[in-house]
């Protein structure tokens, strides 16, 4: 029988590039921190954040017929974009969840046209109906997009 | 094998559930609603459409706090016509409306369930849900005016 425990010898990991230039590494699971909780709070609402604790908490893999749990690569983008993002007073923003455990955040804006900014794994995809807008950004362009969306 | 394609006139429901889809407190219906990818849809050509309140949950109301809230239905024909306008209006490529059937043993028949294939972009989604028939298990018919889900006053 080997002398050697499993794992023993050296592993080499390598961060994926924006991993570690924007993320936390540790940040890797889902589950919301006290202070993930109360920016929550602040930015969304009860309403939000009592939401973002049901799709943490109970939509597990395979919720629905076969969806992904959240990314937690889409959340940390989300969460980045509402520390810096001011929204509009009345803008009352909603946060999704799509099958593919991206997190949409929508509201509308002062002329009732919709934003959305679907935060998945590898991109924030862009739709501001009033500028006809669709397009797909890396996830580190969470702060222009949070400057872009204030107060609209 | 090739899939079987829904037939080109036929009628499509969608499950609206919340929390994921729907913001019952805003009365607002995400987009995600129909971007994919593969679009679950349910035909009433082979099952009616009153029997979908059961059968969705049934199938699609995982995990328990996972509510069906309306069924939302649109014809072939409709998404087409809407994914041609949003080409237009985007002035970008049309995207093909394909739906195939999509044997589900839930499903009673199986054939009963279908998808729409690939990915929709939230542009295109956010036109469809405006534009798709919203029916609640009380018979009254509603419809998303990109705001909020209103009351369509000659309800069924």
């Amino acid at each position: 029988m080997s002398s050697k425990l499993p794992y023993a010898e050296p592993r080499v990991y390598k961060l994926d590039e924006d991993l570690l230039t924007n993320m936390d590494p540790g940040m890797w699971s889902t589950t919301l921190s006290a202070d993930e909780q109360d920016l929550l709070i602040r930015q969304l609402g009860d309403r939000g954040w009592g939401r973002m604790l049901l799709f943490t908490k109970y939509y597990t893999p395979g919720w629905g017929e076969g969806n992904r749990q959240i990314s937690p690569r889409g959340q940390a983008a989300m969460l980045r974009f509402l520390e810096q993002v001011s929204f509009r007073k009345d803008a009352n923003p909603s946060v999704f969840l799509s099958d593919d455990g991206e997190l949409q955040l929508a509201w509308n804006d002062t002329d009732g046209k919709a934003v959305q900014l679907l935060f998945g794994p590898n991109s924030i995809e862009v739709f501001h109906e009033a500028r006809m807008r669709e397009e797909s950004l890396p996830l580190n362009a969470y702060p222009e997009l949070a400057a872009e969306f204030s107060h609209v | 094998m090739s899939d079987q394609l829904v037939g080109e006139e036929e009628e499509l429901v969608r499950a609206v559930c919340s929390p994921d889809g729907y913001d019952r407190d805003a009365g607002r219906i995400s987009s995600l609603l129909m971007t994919g990818k593969n679009t679950s849809v349910s035909r009433t050509r082979l099952i009616p459409l009153q029997d979908h309140w059961e059968l969705f949950r049934r199938c699609v109301e995982k995990p328990d706090v996972r509510k069906l809230e309306l069924c939302a239905t649109i014809t072939i024909p409709e998404l087409r016509a809407i994914a041609e306008q949003h080409a237009k209006d985007y002035n970008i490529p049309k995207r093909e409306i394909k739906v195939v059937v999509k044997p589900n043993s839930c499903w009673k028949p199986p054939d009963g369930h279908a998808e729409i294939e690939g990915r929709l972009s939230q542009g295109l989604a956010n036109t469809i849900i405006k534009k798709l028939h919203y029916l609640k298990e009380d018979g009254s018919l509603w419809t998303f005016d990109g705001v909020r889900l209103v009351a369509q006053e000659d309800a069924a």
